[in-house]
């Protein structure tokens, strides 16, 4: 018992219930009104048709009067009388109100003539009772006319009419209750699906998807917004796995070769040589880390409120005097052409770190290449530096894999193969930083072909500032 | 007599070695522990420069930098963190630090960015137009360079490093301190992008087989001096 108004309960205060049976009141309120307006026009309609009849006979008794008078009316009255069946009631009587002839045996009282109708109750010997529509009409000084008609007739199809409505509402009104009800069911079992879905994913199956019907109703487009969601999460949480899988695998190589060195050194005693290699070791495991750590803050949008005016072209030729020399001794030559007067407020150092990891991305991958050029320019899309070189460029399939972290292309690409001196070969960590670093300013990161190498767009958004606007200022030191 | 440094670091282990090796480089050294303490010593002892922590318990560290600035007490600062990124060194730098120095770090890196304060704190140097070192020459108006009488032609950037190390004789100075000083650059590009450019600049001051000035550091940088 408790269970079942434990059950009732949560049926009546679970939401699509009340919907359901809110819907159902609102069908219950329009199948009444339709019904009564049926009703009322039958009852109109029959009431105007009793009226036509009494006129039409009143019509008829004039005629006769007028054309014989007393003889003439008094036979019409007999003669309309006989006819059985016709539910007319008529009386011709003196100004007192004696009958002369006709069916009713009296002139009721308090009776004005005129076209006002009257609804009224008579009896008689050979008047069957019930309820009349009757008109009094004053023939002359001495004569009265009543004619009618039982409405007896009228009110039985109204009855009747009556009845068919009635059982139709009885028959309507539990059917639509179960529609109600089953619409209430479908649509909340619909919802529980999708909300099944979530509750799946939550509980960690994440390739569970809400089902679609493409009947792009309410239901589908909650599904695919759900499934865009999910969909969503699952990238990122597969990209937060694969860093940490990656991190944990690259991670484990210096790790292991640092374990061996002082394994080494524990055995045959230290020199110099053991202790840089592991300082070497170490270093790039802070360095991976550190890269790590600027690409999840970076992405996280951490930093945007050090972001200063600077100018594009002062900021590139420091860029090429600081790596000129290691392109050089590459035998590559670094090249800057930006126009004068580009200002745009940017994160420098981060900037500088992207432009910088773009250019050893070059150096290291770019065999065979013999110039890298730097280059900025404002267009209609927003501003654009470009980090360019002329090696065999990155085919278009690995674009996105190129700028993914850690994401490693074919090693066969790569001109040292990321020898352990280079503490950043082979990381892959490069790019996605200079991802993580244009998103940061709401611009991102093109790859594209330099026919031939590799052409490498930072596009960030916006126009550049007015050029009245102060140069950055340097950090002073 | 000798400079006092305060250290203030509440992770002992780490305290205990940057007090040694400032002990071996021949400095004074008081510690504490928590930042309350640390900002009375800051306040009262005469210290020459402080060492402060940037995570420390009771009040933070950035909050002793604080109270110490807004007290007048201009002692140069060196904040020590474990958040190493830009942002972080820009917002040590806006607290009124002198430096920053992410941690883990090299004792070289501390000692030389150390004593880089210490010289800068009392250098109220007025404006040079020669620098010189050994026989080493430099006229920053005329931007030439000369070892003996021999000119040496130097590229724009060639001339900025050398200025650099000329600025600080006989001092350590890292590779981040050149990037830093030089260029302004505030991370480590992971190549040897230094040690291509002080090789470079190393081979024309050494052209006429002159004795070497431009010393690499095991394990530290770069020292410019006569042996």
């Amino acid at each position: 018992m408790a269970a079942l108004s434990a059950r009732l309960h949560r049926l009546l205060s679970a939401s699509s219930t009340r919907l359901v049976f809110a819907a159902f009141a609102v069908q219950l309120l329009l199948v009444s009104l339709a019904m009564g307006s049926v009703y009322l026009a039958a009852e109109r309609e029959i009431a105007a048709r009793d009226q036509a009849l009494v006129l039409e006979l009143r019509e008829d008794m004039i005629a006769a009067w007028r054309a014989g008078g007393m003889t003439e009316i008094a036979a019409l009255v007999n003669a309309r009388l006989a006819l059985s069946g016709s539910g007319h009631v008529i009386l011709l009587a003196d100004a007192t109100g004696n009958p002369l002839a006709g069916n009713l045996p009296g002139l009721p009282a308090g009776l004005a003539a005129g076209n006002d109708w009257q609804r009224l109750s008579l009896a008689g010997p050979s008047l069957q009772q019930g309820s009349y529509l009757v008109l009094l009409t004053r023939l002359d000084n001495r004569h009265l006319l009543l004619v009618g008609q039982a409405a007896s007739r009228g009110d039985a199809l109204l009855s009747a009419i009556w009845r068919a409505l009635a059982a139709s509402l009885a028959l309507t009104l539990p059917a639509a209750l179960l529609l109600a009800l089953l619409l209430g069911r479908l649509s909340a079992a619909r919802v529980a699906g999708i909300a099944g879905v979530a509750q799946a994913v939550t509980g960690g199956t994440l390739d569970r998807r809400a089902p679609r019907d493409d009947s792009n109703d309410v239901y589908d487009q909650l599904a695919g917004v759900i499934n865009t969601m999910l969909d969503r999460i699952e990238a990122l949480i597969g990209e937060l796995r694969m860093v940490t899988d990656t991190l944990a695998h690259d991670l484990r190589s210096p790790l292991t070769r640092l374990r061996g060195r002082v394994e080494r050194a524990q055995t045959s005693g230290v020199d110099a040589e053991a202790l840089d290699g592991m300082a070497a070791d170490l270093d790039r495991l802070l360095l991976m880390l550190t890269t790590a750590l600027q690409i999840s803050r970076a992405e996280a949008g951490i930093g945007r409120e050090h972001f200063t005016a600077t100018d594009l072209a002062e900021l590139l030729a420091d860029t090429a005097d600081v790596y000129g020399p290691v392109a050089e001794e590459a035998g590559l030559a670094l090249a800057v052409r930006v126009p004068e007067g580009l200002i745009v407020a940017l994160h420098r150092p981060l900037i500088q770190q992207a432009l910088g990891n773009a250019i050893e991305n070059a150096l290291r991958h770019a065999r065979g290449a013999s110039a890298i050029t730097l280059s900025a320019n404002a267009g209609p899309e927003g501003i654009d530096l470009i980090v360019a070189d002329d090696g065999p460029g990155i085919p278009p399939d690995q674009h996105e894999l190129a700028l993914s972290r850690f994401g490693r292309l074919d090693p066969a690409r790569s001109a040292d193969g990321g020898a352990a001196g280079d503490a950043m070969g082979g990381m892959g960590l490069g790019l996605a930083l200079v991802a993580a670093v244009a998103r940061l300013h709401g611009g991102q990161v093109l790859l594209g072909s330099n026919h031939p190498g590799l052409r490498l767009v930072i596009r960030l958004p916006g126009v550049p500032l007015p050029t009245a606007a102060p140069p950055s200022a340097a950090t002073a030191h | 007599m000798s400079q006092k440094i305060l250290v203030v670091e509440d992770d002992a282990t780490t305290a205990a070695f940057i007090a040694r090796g400032l002990d071996e480089a021949g400095f004074g050294v008081e510690q504490a522990a928590n930042g309350r303490d640390g900002l009375f010593l800051a306040s009262d002892a005469a210290v020459d420069a402080i060492i402060l922590d940037r995570m420390l318990p009771g009040m933070d560290g950035l909050a002793v930098l604080a109270a110490l600035r807004a007290g007048g007490i201009t002692t140069p600062v060196l904040l020590l963190s474990a958040l190493g990124t830009p942002d972080d060194r820009l917002t040590g730098l806006e607290a009124g630090a002198d430096d920053y120095l992410a941690k883990p770090f090299l004792f070289g890196e501390l000692l030389a960015r150390l004593k880089l304060l210490l010289r800068r704190g009392n250098g109220a140097t007025g404006p040079v137009t020669t620098l010189g070192f050994a026989d080493l020459e430099m006229d920053l108006l005329a931007r030439r360079v000369r070892r003996g009488g021999r000119l040496i032609a130097l590229q724009p950037r060639e001339f900025r490093l050398l200025e650099y190390l000329l600025r600080h004789p006989e001092q350590v100075v890292t590779r981040t301190m050149l990037l830093e000083g030089v260029w302004d650059y505030h991370f480590d590009p992971g190549t040897n992008v230094i040690d291509v450019h002080v090789s470079k600049l190393r081979r024309k001051l050494e052209e006429g087989g002159e004795p070497s000035l431009l010393h690499t550091v095991r394990g530290a940088g770069y020292r410019l001096g006569s042996a």
